[in-house]
Parts: structure tokens; sequence; C-alpha cells
């Protein structure tokens, strides 16, 4: 048996909430996951190792833990040593561990709308349950979603805890760039007196390297992406989020996209000299927003079945320049600023166009989580303004976190359909 | 279409949330007219806005689609108080629509920083506006100012009259809401004074509210007909705590005559302090300062016998979902009945409702 199945049924037991919240369980995790479980890549087994490394030092409390919301820039975390705690990422392992239908239904007695999303609904569950480890600060930012900060301010009350909330306009320019930039400082000036450290430049500049580090091997990743066959598919790719939303600024971020960068340099190389088949490739997709995290086949799918694959997703896209540590807070603003999903449609439509261009891309599909307001509500604009340039387009209705909300039949239908699509516009 | 449409004639501008600045819009010769949702809409968005995005854009949208929207309609000023409004904003620029469609930032925040940033935006909007209509300068700002501080102080001495002007008021505080949102500060004043002047004249000015027990309808924008059922209960007075109501209504503006003594200001200090005032206003869930809103309510509490609390959680609002888990706490705590009641702002809601809200104000009653 996978340890990750013997995990999930210890977890279904009424011990399942204590299993969670000790860090032991994650220690233990580390050891057994990392040594027994198959890997696809080193840095995937690197990445699983920080992950479950960040989940015990949270619940072992020995220094103070950051709840986050996704966007939020990460490098502040690391300049003021502190654990982060995503309650999002928590959402989608209670859905791979099969504890999300529980919590989605205790969320609804807590009278919170099932319209809401999903990963917050969870969030919200495993915060009443104390599921998560005791924050010391709570920080979420505005920027693509409107419930986060609400969800880390209903946090923040039943905690009494710090919170901050990082209101970022959709307008550009230098007047939005200085109104993020002074918010930051502000974050920064009162963790400093809240955490008794002061943030000296060499810290800053040893964080932001790591940062900038690692977006280049991010970027060098993405290029490697772009061969054709693709070294990797959408269902590894969508697992490095997780350094997006904990990982920025920290050391272990361009370890792991080093190695990835060296894995994908010798699968393209192989591939090349023919003597590592790369499997088919019928069709290459560009991949928006996540995936579900309940254990659903749709990964496999369209990758293995269907050999459609997914050679780029949209949370891997480097958005933002370098990070400039002599002028910290105003290039952290502009980071958070370059977002291409903030403002108009038509950002994220060239962000798109240029996704499908580089990475030579048949079509692209949208995961439309339900609860995810500012993802699906310009999928139908999307839509319309790619057919027009002759880009199929599948907007692919579900949830990431609730099972129930994804009927697999129906999609599985769409997405044939689609494939058909893709085969009389390229054949 | 036009015919529907209250209002002074001449240029309007569409507005929708309370956040949008009707001072700078009037200051450029324009008459602000905000964009309420109509029950009897019919057609679909469904072409352009998934059903997931919140009713009130999608049934706004579609009026606007199918040409319900004042005849000299010469543009919207879309505040980006939500992610609803950006898919709006979205929505309409791709919609063949004959007027400019303006998109407004407001912060979320209320401190120093977000005041000036505020002032900034509404500078751009000035800017932008004057363009298509006439300068907006000192001179035409503090006009505009001063239209809206009478209008204001007006609209304080109606609310007081209230309960005894049916016949204009319908839905008391609602229905002021929407004929102050719908006309010029002149038409709307001209209005007030002679129906302040007839009331008073008819019961010797001696019939101010009379402290009442009240119930609250909070949440989300209302569809009117919620609004028509809580009204029929003759025992209680609705206090609409919406941005519909109360939060529209009780904008407060400075008094710019003692702010500016000695000469030209300038248009920037004006628009500072127009910033500030806004943020300042009744707070809705929005706002990141989540102890205001806690507080806000905390103060309608104990200052109103308040008999219960009606919460409408219009559907795809997360803004809302998350006011209500706060509000719910509270309201337990004082062992205050409530009542949520979620819709899509359409017609088809409203039959279950009645029901369910007559009961509950039997509770109340």
């Amino acid at each position: 048996m996978q340890p990750q199945k013997i995990f999930r049924e210890k977890l279904k037991g009424t011990i399942g909430r204590k299993l969670l919240s000790s860090p032991q369980t994650y220690k233990l995790a580390r050891q057994v996951f990392l040594k027994r479980s198959n890997f696809n890549f080193d840095a995937k087994r690197k990445m699983t190792s920080l992950a479950l490394e960040q989940a015990a030092e949270a619940y072992q409390g020995k220094k103070p833990v950051a709840w986050t919301s996704a966007f939020f820039p990460g490098e502040l975390f690391n300049l003021f040593d502190l654990v982060p705690f995503a309650p999002e990422v928590a959402s989608a392992m209670a859905a791979s561990l099969e504890l999300a239908p529980e919590l989605l239904r205790y969320s609804e007695e807590m009278g919170l709308a099932t319209d809401s999303c999903s990963f917050h609904r969870c969030a919200a569950a495993g915060t009443s349950r104390e599921y998560f480890p005791l924050p010391d600060f709570l920080m979420a930012s505005s920027h693509l979603c409107d419930g986060a900060p609400r969800l880390f301010q209903y946090m923040a009350r039943k905690y009494s805890r710090p919170l901050y909330l990082l209101d970022v306009p959709v307008t550009k320019g230098e007047e939005a760039l200085q109104y993020v930039a002074c918010q930051l400082e502000d974050i920064a000036r009162d963790l400093e007196k809240k955490t008794g450290i002061t943030l000296h430049q060499d810290k800053i500049e040893e964080v932001f390297e790591n940062s900038n580090l690692a977006r280049q091997y991010q970027e060098e990743v993405n290029r490697l992406r772009q061969n054709v066959p693709s070294p990797m598919g959408g269902e590894e790719g969508l697992g490095y989020v997780y350094l997006s939303f904990l990982g920025e600024g920290h050391p272990q971020s361009p370890v792991i996209y080093k190695t990835l960068m060296e894995e994908l340099q010798e699968r393209v190389e192989k591939s090349k000299k023919g003597v590592e088949d790369p499997g088919k490739e019928n069709f290459r997709l560009i991949w928006m927003h996540l995936r579900p995290y309940h254990g659903s086949e749709l990964m496999s799918f369209v990758e293995q079945e269907l050999n459609m694959k997914v050679v780029m997703e949209e949370m891997n896209e480097v958005y933002w320049p370098p990070l400039d540590p002599g002028k910290p807070f105003t290039s952290l603003a502009r980071k958070v600023l370059s977002h291409f999903d903030l403002g108009p449609a038509e950002r994220r439509l060239q962000a798109i166009e240029k996704m499908v261009q580089e990475f030579k891309a048949h079509g692209v599909v949208h995961f439309s989580h339900w609860g995810c307001r500012q993802s699906v509500g310009s999928t139908l604009i999307l839509r319309k303004k790619l057919r027009e340039k002759g880009i199929p387009f599948l907007s692919l209705d579900g949830d990431c976190v609730d099972a129930s909300s994804f009927p697999w039949g129906q999609a599985r239908t769409r997405i044939e359909s689609f494939q058909e699509v893709l085969e009389q516009v390229h054949e | 279409m036009q015919e529907q449409f209250k209002g002074e004639k001449g240029k309007k501008v569409g507005w929708f949330c309370t956040y949008t600045p009707e001072e700078v819009i009037r200051a450029a010769g324009f008459v602000p007219y905000r964009l309420l949702p109509r029950e009897d809409s019919r057609g679909s968005t469904e072409d352009i806005l998934p059903p997931n995005i919140c009713p009130y854009v999608r049934k706004v949208l579609n009026e606007i689609k199918n040409g319900d929207y004042p005849g000299d309609m010469q543009g919207l000023v879309i505040a980006h108080s939500c992610n609803a409004m950006m898919h709006l904003y979205n929505a309409l620029r791709e919609e063949s629509v004959d007027f400019f469609v303006y998109l407004l930032e407001v912060p979320r925040k209320r401190d120093a920083g977000a005041c000036e940033f505020f002032a900034q935006e509404m500078a751009h909007l000035a800017d932008f506006l004057g363009e298509q209509g006439n300068p907006v300068n000192t001179k035409t700002l503090r006009e505009a100012l001063e239209q809206y501080q009478k209008r204001n102080r007006l609209i304080a001495e109606l609310q007081e009259f209230l309960p005894h002007l049916k016949e204009d008021y319908p839905l008391g505080v609602y229905s002021l809401a929407a004929e102050a949102s719908t006309s010029s500060p002149g038409e709307f004043s001209r209005k007030a004074c002679r129906t302040l002047e007839e009331i008073k004249k008819q019961h010797q000015g001696n019939l101010k509210g009379n402290g009442s027990p009240v119930f609250i309808l909070t949440g989300g924008i209302p569809p009117r007909g919620l609004v028509e059922i809580l009204s029929e209960n003759d025992n209680l007075e609705l206090y609409p705590e919406i941005c519909s109501g109360i939060r529209y209504l009780q904008k407060q503006l400075p008094d710019w005559s003692t702010s500016f003594t000695a000469g030209d200001p300038g248009r920037e200090p004006l628009l500072e302090k127009l910033a500030r005032s806004y943020l300042d206003k009744p707070p809705c869930p929005r706002l990141f300062d989540y102890n205001l809103r806690e507080k806000f309510y905390r103060r309608l509490l104990d200052e109103m016998e308040v008999k219960g609390v009606v919460y409408h959680d219009l559907l795809f609002c997360d803004l809302g979902h998350y006011d209500y888990l706060m509000l719910k706490d509270i309201l337990e705590a004082r062992e205050i009945p409530f009542l949520k009641v979620s819709t899509e702002l359409g017609q088809e809601d409203l039959g279950q409702l009645k029901t369910r809200v007559e009961a509950f104000m039997e509770i109340m009653s």
C-alpha cells in the first residue's frame, strides 16, 4: 500500500485532528514519504520535504507563524523568519486527504454561504475546528480575490492576532506603486516592533537573492518546457505552485528550481538523442487556474489517456521583474502589481496569447473553480477573444476542493469534445 | 425607454457604488444617476458573464444591453469596489455601448495613504470628466459640493419626518435614497424644500420621528420586493443598513465654507477632503478595517431599540458572506433574533421569501 493511502486511512478516524495538529506527524511523514514514495523528479522530493518541514515547524510553535493567502508577497515572511502557513494550501491538502467533505459540511453549519470558494470554506471550518497551527500574524492581499481578505478578517477576529491586509489597486502607475509600497513598508515596520527583529540591509539582500535566483531558475524551467515534446506535464507543473505560495524568498526555492531545471535539461537532451521516450504529445495545452485536489482523474485523463500535454500553467508564469534590494518595498509592490490577472481582462488575454505562442500550444483549458469569481468572471470574454484568434478554449466547470461539485462524467465528455475541436482545427 | 427614468433632464453619468464621488461628476456638468437593478428586467448576460457573478452586476449589465438606461446617458463611472465591478467593467467594454466607461479605483483602507491615493484617483476622474463635459476646477467643484451639502442637510431633515411622508416615500429611507441618488442635487433640494414646508405646515412643525423600535435590514443590495415586504409591518420601523439606504444617505461632507476661508485653495485640497469624507462614511463590508464594521454594528444595536435583524445575503457576494458570519456572532451573543435571506435580486425569489419573512416578523412583533 502506498504511504499516502495509509496516512489517509489513519486520518479518517477520530484521531485525525490530533494527528494533523502534531508536528511529529509531519516529521514522520517526511521520513516515510521521502524514502518510499516514487517521485518523477528529485525537485518534487525536495519540495515535498520543504512543505513537510514547514508544516512541522508551524505546528511546533517555536518560531512565530504567519498565516498567508495566495499572492501575498512571501518575501516578507523570510525577512522576519516567520514560518508561513497557508490555509488555502491546507484546504487543498484536506481535499487530497478526503477530509474536505466534513469541513465543507461544517462551514455550512457555521453559516458560510455554499457559493463561497471551497478553499476558503474549508479553511474557515478548519480554523473554527482548530485544525491549524496557532497564528502569530495573519497576512492577506486583496489582489485577485475578494474572499481571502474577508476570510482572514474572520480568522484574525477568532484568534485576536494582528492582521496585515494589502490593498492592491488594479490601476497601474506611480501612484498605485507608492500606495502599495507604503503599505508594505508599514507592515514591515510593525513587524519589526512585534517580532523585535530589526530589518537590516544584508537580510533584505539575502532574501531577495533567494527570490531572484528562484525566479531565474523558474524562467529557465519554463524555457525548457517550451521544447517539443515538453519534458514535463501539467500535473507535475502545478505541484510547484506551492513555492509561489510559501516559498518566495526561502533559501530552498532556488535549490528546488535549479534541481528541476537540471532534470528537465537532462530529459530534453535524452529526448533529442532518442535515449528516452517522452511519451506522445498529440496536443499541447496551456492550463489556467488550478486543478482538482480531491483525487479526480482529470489530469491523468487529459495527459495520459488523451495524450494532450499541459505544457504550461498560468500559475507558473514569471510575470514580475527581478527584485531590487536597494528599493525593497517599491520592488515588492511592483511584483504584486505586475500580475497579469489584475485589472482589465485584456492583460490576462495578452498573457495567454504570449504563453500560447512561446509554448507552441494548440489550445487553452481553464479549470473554472466554481467559487473563484475573479478567475471565472472573465472566461467568456477570453473564450470569445481567443476564438477570434483561432485559439480553442475550454472552460471546464468544476471545483478544486469539493468533489461533489465536479461531476466527472460531464467533464470527461467536454474534454473529449474539446479534443475533437483541436483535431478539427489542427488537422 | 427614456420616459421611464426620473430625474432632471440633462446629460447623465451613471454610477453604481456609493463610494463614487457624485460631487465630481456634478462639477463636470453631469447629473449623477445611480443605476439600481430592476426586478422586471428580462434577458440574459450568460454570453458574457458566468452565472456565479454578482446578480447586481448581471442585472445592470442586462439592462444596459437591453437599452434600459436613461437616453441621455453620457457615460458610466464604475468604482472598483469589488471584483464583480471589475467584471462589469470588462463586460461593458465588450458591449457596443455609445457612452464612455470609466474605472475608478477605490481603496479598501481608510488611513492617510489610502486617502491620498483616493484623492489622486478622484483627480484623474475629474480630469477625465472635465474632458467630456465642463472643466472640474475649484469653482465648479465648490459649487457642486455646496449643492450636495445643502441636499444632505435636507435629507437629514426629511429622515426625521419620514414616518409621515408615506405618499412621497412609501418605502421610507429606501425610497428617499433611490430618489436622491437618481436626481440632480438642485432638483432634489427644490422638491425636498416644498415637501418639508408642507409637512411642517400641516402638522405645525411638531411631528418628528418617534424613536420607535426598529428592525434592521442589512447585507447586500436587496431587491425592492424584499424592502416592500419588510415595510408592510406598521409596528416596527425599518432601518435599511444597506448601500441603497442608510449607507448612501449618511454620507457626510465636511463644511467647505469654513475649511478654506482665504483665497483659492486649489482643487486638490478639496478632493482630499472629499476623499476623506467618502472613506469615513458608514462602513461597508468591502472595507478592510473589520473592527470598524463590527463597531458600527454594535453602535447601531446600542443606540436603537433593535427588535430583530434581516440579513440579505446576496448570492455570489463574498464580502457579504463573511460580513454575515461576524454579525451572526454579535447577534447571538445579544440574543437578538435574526433571519438570513438569500436572493439573486429576482422576482422569483420573493414568493418563497414572503412566508419566511412574515413568520420572522411575527416573532419580532
